[in-house]
């Protein structure tokens, strides 16, 4: 019934719920390789990559890429539903710390922020994580 | 005496259920389980419905739409290998009606984006859509000749292996033959012509090249001297297509869309391509050896020779519209044997004009030589070829079949019976193929085999 009533809404909040799902994909990637990526937009383009959204201001203008730290089968990140695409995923790495380490999409719908954040373990120097 | 051609209502419901279980049977071996072309629907339509996005794999090239590639490991994926498709979005490769219609499907099957379901589960309504086809098959060819002549067709393209194998596909085009044959019937029928506006309408929401059924019957209309119906019709029909296409591209798509649209427009064609579509037997992306295909073209083109009835006419045209449409929207020598399924369907329709003039040896040929050259469609490798004597002593019981018919005066009747008795052994051997094809086929090389399989399912649930 909630469907029937708002699908537009229901898709909106599908949609983030991917974005948060990916969010958590890459920050578990960046966990598991300290020290793989400067911060910016995710992507394999090397120009073109600065972004201005309501959750995201990047100025770098080449993407981070983490293409090779996945398996070859896959070779392409997660990009977001509405807007990313595999050369600007529409995700951004961010260091609110020394210590943390944030994953942001940048287009996400509605008011509210989606952001995965958690700790770098130095320690771990795991190559083939997935 | 009452014929094999001459019973009921009954043989004809029986006959057309028959074929909708060859198509079910096995549905999921052939064509292969993992075929991209069906998935590229099914991604859309798990996508759209997901998440308001169509995302799928594109052969256009979309690379600036590059999304994402999505990896199904021999656990996630219903056939016995790993499979990934690079994905693309926003995909305009077709319109959303099939991939919606797909898609809302495998959701009630609790299959979400992205994943591969089983060829068992999205065949289905395919199966049940081609199913019903044949029985618009069988309404128009009775309309049209009579009820013999719309019972041969069915026959045709009921049993014909490749037709067969085809009506199992998730493809724009099964869809739209489902519609076409609707709009061709309600307007024989001569049913108000609001439900043969609608059922067009469909056909063209189903992919643009449906829309081939506004000049069919708006002709028709326009030379029966109704013009003003002529233009309500093609007006009725054109108008929402275009604004629903249009529209649901540009609001999910704007630029990406019209790119899309070009793409796909002014891809390259061919002047040679009816005689490479016409020379390359099958309704897949390879040419397959089975003869039925050239006897449905053959026995449907016999047609034009014949006196016309009062609606053949329209039966003709629409045989060379469907042409046209694939000649000018193939792209060269790329073979996409699913475009074919429309004219084929018409051709089929269009060879019960054979059995309506009473002329039965044609028909009885090349059934007969289908029969023949289809013992070798199933060719397991433990008996790759046939003995010479053996084949030389059939091809010689054919040959002496069509010389006696050819040089003695055989009754009509007893030519009728024959042509019944060689669509019964035409039935079975397109039973037999439909059970053996896949076993045969891929004793000897490595093929994509479904692990959710009808028995396997019914041994789970009992």
């Amino acid at each position: 019934m909630y469907v029937l009533a708002d699908p537009l809404g229901t898709l909106r909040q599908a949609r983030n719920e991917h974005r948060l799902r990916t969010a958590t994909e890459l920050l578990t990637l960046l966990q598991n390789n300290p020290g793989a990526a400067q911060a910016g937009q995710l992507g394999t383009a090397t120009e073109g990559c600065q972004v201005s959204s309501d959750f995201c201001q990047i100025d770098t203008p080449s993407c981070a890429n983490l293409t090779k730290l996945l398996p070859l089968a896959e070779q392409t990140l997660p990009a977001d539903m509405s807007w990313g695409t595999n050369a600007r995923t529409g995700f951004a790495i961010s260091f609110p710390t020394a210590e943390t380490i944030a994953v942001t999409a940048c287009y996400s719908e509605g008011t509210e922020k989606i952001v995965a954040e958690g700790e770098v373990d130095p320690t771990n120097n795991n190559e083939n994580p997935l | 005496m009452k014929t094999l051609f001459k019973s009921s209502t009954l043989l004809v419901l029986f006959i057309i259920l028959l074929a909708g279980l060859a198509r079910f049977w096995k549905s999921e071996y052939v064509p292969s389980a993992d075929d991209g072309d069906e998935l590229a629907y099914i991604f859309s339509g798990e996508s759209l419905l997901q998440y308001g996005q169509p995302i799928s794999w594109s052969s256009f090239e979309n690379k600036k739409s590059d999304w994402q590639t999505v990896v199904f490991t021999e656990a996630e994926s219903p056939v016995n290998h790993s499979s990934f498709f690079p994905l693309i979005r926003p995909w305009f490769d077709q319109t959303p009606f099939v991939p919606l219609m797909i898609g809302g499907w495998v959701k009630l099957a609790g299959y979400g984006f992205p994943s591969m379901p089983p060829a068992l589960w999205y065949r289905l309504p395919m199966v049940i859509l081609s199913t019903l086809s044949l029985g618009l098959v069988f309404l128009i060819g009775q309309k049209i000749f009579n009820r013999e002549a719309g019972l041969f067709s069915v026959v045709l393209l009921g049993f014909s292996p490749v037709f067969m194998f085809a009506g199992r596909m998730v493809v724009s085009e099964n869809v739209i033959l489902f519609f076409v044959l609707s709009a061709l019937y309600l307007y024989l029928e001569k049913r108000w012509l609001f439900f043969v506006v609608l059922a067009s309408i469909f056909a063209g929401l189903c992919k643009p090249t449906g829309l081939v059924i506004v000049p069919i019957i708006a002709g028709a209309l326009f030379f029966d001297k109704r013009y003003k119906e002529a233009f309500l019709y093609a007006g009725a029909v054109i108008m929402p297509v275009i604004l629903f296409i249009v529209g649901y591209g540009y609001a999910l798509g704007g630029g990406e869309f019209f790119l899309a649209l070009k793409h796909q427009s002014f891809r390259l064609l061919g002047w040679s391509n009816p005689a490479f579509l016409l020379a390359n037997p099958g309704f897949h992306t390879k040419p397959v050896l089975d003869f039925s295909y050239f006897a449905i073209l053959l026995l449907g083109m016999m047609s034009f020779a014949l006196p016309g009835t009062k609606y053949s006419k329209l039966l003709h045209s629409s045989i060379i519209w469907f042409l046209v449409t694939i000649w000018v929207t193939g792209a060269e020598q790329d073979m996409l044997g699913w475009y074919k399924i429309p004219l084929f369907a018409v051709l089929g329709i269009s060879a019960g004009a054979l059995v309506f003039h009473k002329k039965y040896l044609p028909a009885i040929t090349l059934v007969a030589i289908t029969i023949l050259s289809n013992v070798g469609f199933v060719r397991f490798p433990t008996h790759p070829l046939p003995d010479a004597p053996v084949l030389r002593a059939a091809v010689g019981i054919f040959l002496l079949g069509f010389l006696s018919l050819n040089y003695f005066n055989v009754p009509e009747k007893w030519q009728k019976n024959i042509l019944a008795g060689v669509c019964v052994i035409f039935i079975l051997q397109g039973l037999y193929v439909a059970d053996s094809y896949f076993d045969a086929l891929c004793r000897d090389r490595i093929c994509a085999t479904p692990t959710v399989t009808f028995t396997q399912t019914l041994k789970e649930l009992f």
